[in-house]
């Protein structure tokens, strides 16, 4: 299908009454969650997860998918006007955002922000529109040994791209594959590590996890802690959002910059948007004739990493979608919610399911359309968001977790399960555990355990047949090459500051 | 509470070893299969060992550039969680109105600058919410008020 026929067929799916009222909500929880500092797009659509399974795949995927760039946008609020990130993503934006809205410049620094987000996810849907379904044709001569090896790579790009030691990543994500082998083996029929508990036969529930890991572990951290100062809030009004001419050509080119970082990023699998964004920020000032403004409200420091987190954010899909391995942890839980609609993205994604691939990719461009619309004119209402108080805020939260995972199966035993995740997530975060590849290696475990039994079923015990084949022992030469690049403790050490800064919530 | 941060990393890592362990020792009981036909205990028998591995790598090996500081605030962290297992334990007996009042004052008693008055209207404000969004929006078999 080439790319006319192909956004045809999308208008006419995602421009429906109901396609654009999942997408609004979808964007507008996406925003909120994002100017909301402390509860990350991950928690948020995990607590979505149980309302969509009564909707159509279509509508769920579209409501789902705007929850994540939604919270792009929304993140650089919190970051831009109390110098707190909203989600860790936008961290980086609070280096120079912060300093322009001391110097009465908040609303410039929020209206280029949208901006580039706008444009860097434009960027990005491009690229998805056109190299997804090629990637996908590729990927069609994939047998399980490529597929083995693939998601390997993802794994492990996934626990040595996130911040901190390798090793605790690795664990991470060792663990997340054996939880998902709770239950009953789908090759065998064997029934593992329940200890007689009829609830965990088919295995441990997503939503549960991810909500304990992301949003009860998250609580947990700051709970009781003293409020937030908003007094600092200063009201934007629309007509302190207009840049000058200054302000706009001075972010054109970092705005391109990070959208090409960001798209990169997003492509490779386990980077996330906040290695996006810090990757950006670095350029910007590797390249700037004056370094000495960064830190002190320079334009560049805020246009370039927005551009990048959201072009990092939509390039994701191109993985998701084409090869069915997830960018990061946000795209595994993305992952495990169409496959509990029962959609598996897999090459043949595209030529079984187009209306559902061109249906999503137009609804990117009315999603971040309408992110642009809802942001600019109604900043003043986002702005009023940051000052509801945590103590009413946590309560309603953890509430919102019970009755969410609750609805699930009717069953309290799920909500049980989040309680053991909370403390897992509460020790992982004290102890720096990275808990995102944990989540990754959950979802992709039973597909990698059978694609490794099936590989080896075929070559007949063979090990070799993963390096015999090119393009896996490709792969498997790149996750050696991370693994061994990371390790070296000079690389460390120098990116070490970025890294910590990063650290606080999910990627 | 304060703990010797060097200390209790290590502590940390003996928990990822016993953990390693244990999937060994549970595994064992599974059958194993060969190589070219695998069991269902092959795959957790390799991650148990490669996890006692990295926990071993993590206690010797692994200096971070920056000590965690541990701090555990004990009040909130033990009354949110068991807000939420009293939630779970009382859902389906007290109903939905009485289980979820409990679980939003666990959680909103530990915040600072909470009045009753904020928790009351927190409590019905959730209950009203949440009556609304899941038992009549999405039809969730919860009963309002138990049996």
């Amino acid at each position: 299908m080439d790319l006319i026929s192909g956004l045809a067929l999308g208008i006419d799916t995602a421009i429906t009454g109901e396609a654009l009222l999942y997408c609004f909500i979808g964007v507008t929880v996406g925003m909120f969650i994002g100017v909301l500092p402390g509860i990350g797009p991950l928690a948020a659509v995990s607590m979505v997860l149980p309302i969509t399974f009564h909707l159509d795949p279509m509508s769920a995927l579209i409501m789902l998918a705007g929850i994540f760039y939604g919270a792009q946008y929304g993140g650089s609020t919190a970051s831009i006007l109390l110098n707190l990130p909203g989600t860790s993503t936008t961290a980086v934006t609070a280096i120079d955002g912060y300093p322009m809205a001391k110097q009465g410049r908040a609303g410039i620094a929020l209206f280029i922000t949208t901006i580039a987000s706008f444009l860097g996810g434009c960027f990005a849907i491009v690229l998805l529109m056109s190299f997804a379904p090629v990637l996908g044709r590729l990927a069609l001569r994939f047998s399980s040994a490529e597929y083995f090896s693939i998601m390997l790579l993802g794994l492990v790009a996934a626990s040595t791209m996130s911040l901190g030691s390798t090793f605790k990543g690795l664990v991470s994500v060792a663990a997340g594959l054996l939880i998902s082998m709770v239950g009953m083996d789908p090759t065998s029929g064997y029934i593992r590590f329940t200890f007689g508990i009829l609830e965990l036969q088919d295995g441990l529930s997503l939503v549960a996890i991810a909500m304990g890991l992301f949003g009860v572990a998250e609580i947990l951290k700051n709970a009781g802690s003293p409020e937030r100062d908003t007094r600092a809030l200063q009201k934007v009004r629309i007509r302190d959002l207009i840049p000058t001419r200054k302000d706009m050509s001075q972010s054109w080119m970092p705005i391109l910059r990070g959208a090409g970082i960001g798209s990169f990023v997003g492509i490779l699998p386990g980077a996330g948007p906040t290695m996006a964004a810090f990757m950006a920020y670095a350029m910007e000032k590797r390249v700037a004739r004056d370094k000495s403004r960064f830190g002190r409200g320079a334009i560049e420091g805020i246009s370039a990493p927005e551009s990048a987190n959201n072009a990092s954010t939509q390039a994701a899909f191109i993985p998701t979608l084409s090869l069915g391995i997830p960018g990061d942890a946000g795209m595994a839980v993305l992952l495990g919610a169409m496959m509990i609609h029962g959609i598996v993205p897999r090459p043949e994604f595209f030529s079984t399911n187009p209306d559902l691939f061109w249906g999503l990719v137009v609804s990117f461009w009315v999603g971040n359309l309408m992110l642009l619309v809802l942001n600019i004119p109604l900043i003043g209402v986002w702005v009023r968001i940051l000052a509801i108080p945590q103590r009413l805020l946590f309560p309603a939260i953890i509430f919102f977790i019970c009755v969410g995972v609750y609805s699930i199966n009717n069953n309290p035993f799920d909500v049980m399960v989040v309680i053991v995740f909370g403390i897992v997530g509460y020790f992982m975060n004290i102890f720096q555990y990275p808990p995102a590849p944990l989540l990754m290696g959950f979802i992709l475990g039973p597909m990698m355990e059978q694609h490794f039994r099936r590989a080896l079923l075929y070559s007949r015990g063979d090990l070799w047949t993963f390096i015999d084949r090119p393009v896996s022992a490709a792969f498997l030469a790149c996750s050696v090459a991370l693994m061994v690049v990371v390790a070296l403790p000079s690389l460390r050490r120098r990116s070490g500051r970025g890294r910590r800064a990063a650290l606080e919530t999910e990627d | 509470m304060r703990a010797r941060t060097s200390l209790a990393e290590t502590v940390a890592a003996g928990v990822v070893v016993a953990f390693g362990l244990a999937t060994i020792w549970l595994s064992s009981d599974f059958p194993m299969g060969t190589v070219t036909r695998m069991g269902a205990g092959y795959v957790p028998m390799a991650l148990g060992i490669i996890i006692t591995a990295l926990g071993i790598a993590i206690a010797l090996f692994d200096r971070s550039d920056e000590r965690p500081r541990i701090v555990i605030a004990l009040k909130p962290f033990a009354m949110i969680l068991l807000g939420i297992l009293l939630w779970a334990l009382t859902v389906d007996r007290l109903g939905f109105f009485a289980a979820s009042a409990i679980l939003v004052v666990c959680c909103a008693v530990v915040e600072k600058g909470n009045t009753w008055r904020s928790v009351l209207a927190l409590v019905v404000f959730m209950c009203v919410a949440g009556y609304l969004v899941f038992i009549e929006g999405l039809g969730i078999p919860l009963s309002a008020f138990g049996e």
